[in-house]
């Protein structure tokens, strides 16, 4: 089986393959420095790609606020306070974090995407969405705010999403509160 | 990798982040969206695995300290729950497609409160057999009916399953039955939650008994449509089977019949259906014969009524029982006779066994069963009497209590109807009571749309165990004058506190309430002002009010008249009002007198905002002594105050002579002079309790068993200098403190417990914040438990001197005559060695006879052989 190596954001992306032909195979991927394992499925246009991470290789530490960086999020205030609260005073920047899954959607309907022509510089717009449920590796001692509570908390995770698909936000579990009460009072 | 070029990916959809918490919840694990907001945590989780619900509740109430006793029919599992953390408020709630549809649960971190709730499916109550027939194709359901048990007040959110539609229902702090009947929202609270350690696991186990046990608790609804009455519903557990029942009746005339707990029983996990019926009415009335009967069974409550009429006579008997409970009542309507000012027109009785009679507020003396069931505005059917009596608001359970009423219905001049219960309590406790009400219609006995009609409710205590004489009368909201929009009001009240009451030696006469500025002592009852309200159009409103009390330390008197006009921007007024108290011990008096006549009209175009007024207002305010006041005059124009007398307004101190004299409890002493007493302050007292034993030469005897005495004085008992008020002083005439003691002598305190006898003592006598504050007054001795001292130390009781004397230890042992035996000296643990082994048969004889039957032969030979040395004395062998 042929490899296809895909990096995404600040690093140049590369994706080869045919684009008429409908495929569904097993790839080796990258995500942000991250060696992951998955499924790649194109369909004319369209190139899906679902990863998970690999146990093959121990996965790097990256920091939460270089991912975040890398997609555009520089508010990491509600993170800090959730962060600071339950007893990790390190904020975002601080937090190292593994992939527990990922989810890519990418569509080009106008042109072949193995043909997008890259600028030098600027801003290509791509039809892009994506899902993270990210794994805190840190480890802290729950702060006293913590201990009143009525519960233990035994982990921290984290999840990234621009995705509205459903199975997609179900299956990672990607949602905040004000979803889930939005959801409640429909 | 090697022409690279860097860009950024700009995705249409904003990201989102989120922060996810695994946590442990009552040994569950659960994974949620977390975020701060505020001072507040929130997450909103869903379970891992699949989870017991009956278990989780369990695990949580023990975690948290709650005593939920969650029956095994609530023994539900689910693949998922999601459990939200808002606001300090732990929550979840869960579907099901069994009858129960939905279990939710709440806690409140912060304050600890927290509610239960379930909620059963739709009902289509017209498949029920005897309702179907009953309706006559009219389809009715019962929906989102629901028990919520909750200890605050809250707004129990719910989704119909009719609609989908999100609904609320309002429910107060405890156990709550609520849901929707043809439409109609009802909510009725079955038990409130008082707050209180004790009391939390009591309401608990009113949860306990709601889900565990048969009891069914009712809501009332009395709504009609068409025929049809629908009384109430009820809600009940047992063994796994949710019940739901109604009280529905339907009138065609000439007949009534009455349904009683029609509804059908569902087990929860079968969904086997069974339908209920627990009674039946039914009433023939076409108004020159009635007749009726019904009966009910609840459990083991059983109740019947009957009732037989012709013309004007019309007897009813209304009867329940429950193992040992039993509750009467007969009301007899007719045309007995008596004076045109006494003509009496029906007699009521009713008596009580295990039953307290619990007294209504004067507002609701009409809605008491007993005076409803006699001069009930909206006649009532047999089943509506049963419910009224058996529904335990107003007559309660209670063992070891009895009571009997007797009652009179009688008119006045044929203008006034009146009836009047006198109730007698005893069992636990002795009371009296009297119950009534007056009505009076102009034309008199107009039954429809009279030009005046009044209602009176009258209730009379007395009550020796409370300490408590109270009279009061009270005019009903249904009370009017010419037009309905009439409203008159006001109300009556005399109470009188004595004995161990800690208000004992106040009393309060009150006709319409009290002055505005006098600071009402919380033990005196609230009293609406006598007056007239009628708003004449929607323009023009007229009132006026009077009021009168008397206390022992003051008397206060006012009257209030305005008339308002208010048309848009206009608005017009005339006020008259005067108010008058006079203090004594220490004297004082002060009024205030105002009349104000006037209109504004308020204009309000474009920018302009402005009120223009013309007033004119004359406000007279005087107290005293010395003579002091001023007077304004208020005048569109021009307004002035002019003073008079002095500023001091602080009464003079009283003398302690004179404090002693008013504040002090006297007796009655004869003087040294035949021609007259005197009455001597008499400020200690000495209660004892205890069981009168006998008189002998005037002298009282008490068992010394269970005997106390109450050491009290009227004087609190001073750590330091006392403060005594009325006379603005700490220290006599001649400069000696106020000193309050009492000593006693403590030879002998080893046989007695004492401790510190604590009243409350009015401030305004003693001093302090409040009104009342707790004082030490004297103490409580009482004589400790006899000690039963079977055989004495410090003396020895022969066996001659216990059977021949018969004698009484403590009054604890006492051989009986008839047990007395013959006592001979002779060496019977030789004559046992001896005759052991000789008796064996007849002994093996006499187990037989006891009902025992030996394995092998007994022997008492290694017995007998060592009797020398295992006995001590002699041993009783009967010759």
């Amino acid at each position: 089986m042929e490899n296809y190596q895909i990096t995404t954001a600040t690093r140049n992306t590369k994706i080869q393959v045919n684009p008429d032909a409908s495929l569904n195979f097993g790839a080796d991927v990258e995500v942000f420095g991250i060696k992951l394992t998955g499924v790649i499925e194109k369909n004319n246009n369209d190139v899906r790609i679902l990863v998970c991470p690999t146990s093959k290789n121990p996965q790097q530490d990256v920091t939460l606020k270089a991912i975040l960086g890398e997609l555009g999020i520089t508010d990491t205030s509600q993170a800090d306070d959730v962060l600071k609260f339950v007893g990790f005073d390190g904020g975002a920047d601080k937090v190292d974090i593994k992939v527990h899954q990922a989810f890519f959607y990418s569509s080009n309907a106008e042109a072949d995407i193995a043909s997008i022509t890259v600028p030098d510089k600027g801003t290509v717009k791509i039809d892009r969405e994506y899902a993270f449920s990210l794994g805190m590796v840190n480890t802290f001692e729950p702060s006293d705010n913590a201990k009143k509570l009525p519960f233990k908390i035994d982990s921290i995770s984290f999840s990234l999403w621009n995705s509205t698909r459903k199975g997609v936000v179900e299956s990672l579990g990607a949602y905040g509160i004000a979803d889930k009460l939005d959801k409640l009072s429909e | 990798m090697s022409d690279s070029k860097k860009y950024k990916i700009k995705a249409e959809k904003d990201p989102k982040l989120a922060v996810k918490l695994s946590i442990e919840l009552f040994g569950k694990k659960f994974t949620g969206a977390a975020e701060k907001n505020g001072e507040y945590l929130n997450i909103s989780a869903c379970s891992e695995s699949e989870l017991n619900i009956k278990d989780f509740i369990s695990a949580a109430a023990d975690k948290l300290g709650l005593e939920l006793d969650i029956p095994d029919a609530f023994d539900l599992s689910v693949e998922r729950l999601s459990v939200d953390y808002i606001k300090n408020i732990l929550s979840f709630e869960c579907e099901f497609d069994k009858f129960l549809r939905k279990i939710s649960f709440g806690y409140e971190n912060k304050n600890k409160d927290y509610f239960l709730g379930f909620t059963v499916q739709d009902l289509n109550l017209t498949e029920i057999p005897f309702i179907s027939e009953f309706a006559g194709g009219a389809k009715f359901g019962l929906n989102d009916l629901s028990l919520i048990f909750g200890t605050t007040a809250q707004n129990y959110k719910y989704s119909s399953a009719k609609s989908a539609e999100s609904k609320s229902f309002d429910v107060n702090a405890g156990l709550s039955l609520c849901g929707n009947i043809c439409g109609f929202g009802f909510v009725q609270l079955l038990k409130p939650y008082q707050k209180k350690v004790k009391t939390d696991i009591e309401n608990e186990t009113a949860l306990s008994e709601n889900t565990s046990g048969p009891t069914t608790f009712w809501a009332d609804i009395n709504k009609k449509v068409s025929v049809i009455t629908l009384h109430r519903a009820g809600f009940s557990y047992d063994n796994g089977e949710l019940g739901v029942m109604l009280d529905i009746s339907a009138s065609i005339n000439p007949f009534t019949v009455s349904l009683l707990g029609a509804g059908l029983r569902v087990n929860i996990d079968t969904k086997d259906v069974s339908f209920l019926l627990s009674g039946l009415g039914l009433e023939f009335d076409n108004g020159f014969l009635t007749i009726g009967g019904a009966f009910n069974r609840s459990g083991n409550k059983y109740s019947g009524a009957l009732t037989v009429g012709i013309k004007t006579i019309k007897i009813t008997l209304i009867g329940t029982y429950e193992k040992g409970k039993f509750l009467a009542y007969a009301l007899i309507n007719a045309n007995i006779g008596g004076p045109p000012a006494f003509f009496v027109t029906g007699l009521a009785a009713a008596f009580g066994c295990n039953k307290r009679i619990v007294l209504p507020d004067i507002g609701n003396v009409p809605d008491f069963p007993l005076v409803a069931a006699a001069v009930g505005k909206n006649k009532m059917n047999l089943t509506e009497m049963i419910n009224n009596l058996e529904n335990g608001k107003y007559i309660s359970d209670q063992e070891g209590d009895r009571f009997i009423s007797a009652g009179i219905k009688f008119t006045s001049f044929n203008m006034i109807e009146s009836f009047v219960l006198l109730n007698v309590g005893f069992g636990s406790k002795l009371s009296f009571s009297l119950l009534g009400t007056s009505e009076i219609s102009i034309p008199p006995m107009t039954k429809k749309n009279p030009i005046a009609y009044a209602q009176l409710a009258l209730k009379a205590v007395i009550d020796p165990s409370e300490g408590v004489v109270s009279v009061q009368a009270q005019l009903t909201p249904e009370s009017y004058i010419l037009d309905k929009k009439c409203k008159l009001n006001g109300g009556f009240a005399f109470f009188l506190w004595f004995g161990s009451n800690p208000h004992s030696g106040d009393f309060v006469l009150s006709l319409g309430g009290y002055h505005p500025k006098y600071d009402k002592p919380s033990h005196y009852p609230d009293v609406p002002r006598i007056g007239i309200n009628w708003q004449i159009t929607n323009q023009l409103s007229v009132s006026g009010e009077a009021y009168f009390a008397l206390t022992p330390s003051c008397i206060m008197a006012g009257a209030r008249i305005s008339a308002l006009y208010r048309d848009g921007n206009l608005k017009a007024w005339f006020i008259a009002q005067a108010d008058f108290l006079i203090g004594w011990k220490p004297f004082e008096y002060s009024a205030h007198l105002c009349v104000s006549l006037g209109a504004s009209y308020t204009v309000d175009c474009w920018f302009i905002h402005h009120t223009f007024t013309i007033e004119l207002g004359v406000e007279l305010d005087f107290h005293g002594p010395d003579f002091s006041g001023r007077a304004r005059i208020s005048w569109f124009i021009i307004s002035f105050t002019v003073k008079f007398g002095s500023d001091k307004q602080s009464a003079p101190p009283i003398s302690y002579q004179e404090f002693e004299q008013s504040f002090l409890p006297c007796q009655k002493e004869k003087s040294t002079s035949a021609l007259f007493s005197v009455n001597e302050p008499k400020p200690l007292t000495v209660t004892v309790n205890g069981k009168i034993l006998g008189e002998k030469n005037g002298v009282k005897y008490v068992s010394s068993d269970g005997l106390s005495f109450i050491v009290s004085s009227a004087v609190p008992v001073s750590d330091g200098t006392l403060v005594i008020r009325p006379m603005k002083s700490t220290v006599f005439a001649d400069g000696k403190p106020f000193r309050s003691e009492i000593t006693f002598d403590k030879e002998g305190i080893e046989n007695y417990t004492v401790t510190e006898y604590v009243r409350r003592a009015p401030a305004a006598l003693w001093g302090g914040n409040g009104e009342l504050r707790e004082v030490t007054s004297g103490y409580v001795i009482t004589v400790n438990d006899p000690y039963f001292e079977a055989f004495p130390k410090n003396r020895f009781i022969s066996l001659e001197e216990l059977y021949d004397k018969n004698i009484q230890i403590y009054e604890g042992y006492k051989f009986r005559q008839s047990v007395k035996t013959e006592y001979k000296a002779r060496d019977t643990i030789k004559e046992f060695m001896e005759t052991a082994n000789n008796v064996g048969e007849a002994r093996t004889a006499f187990i037989k006879a006891m009902g025992v039957i030996p394995i092998s032969d007994i022997t008492l030979a290694v017995y007998a052989e060592n009797a020398e040395t295992l006995f001590d004395e002699n041993i009783l062998i009967k010759e």
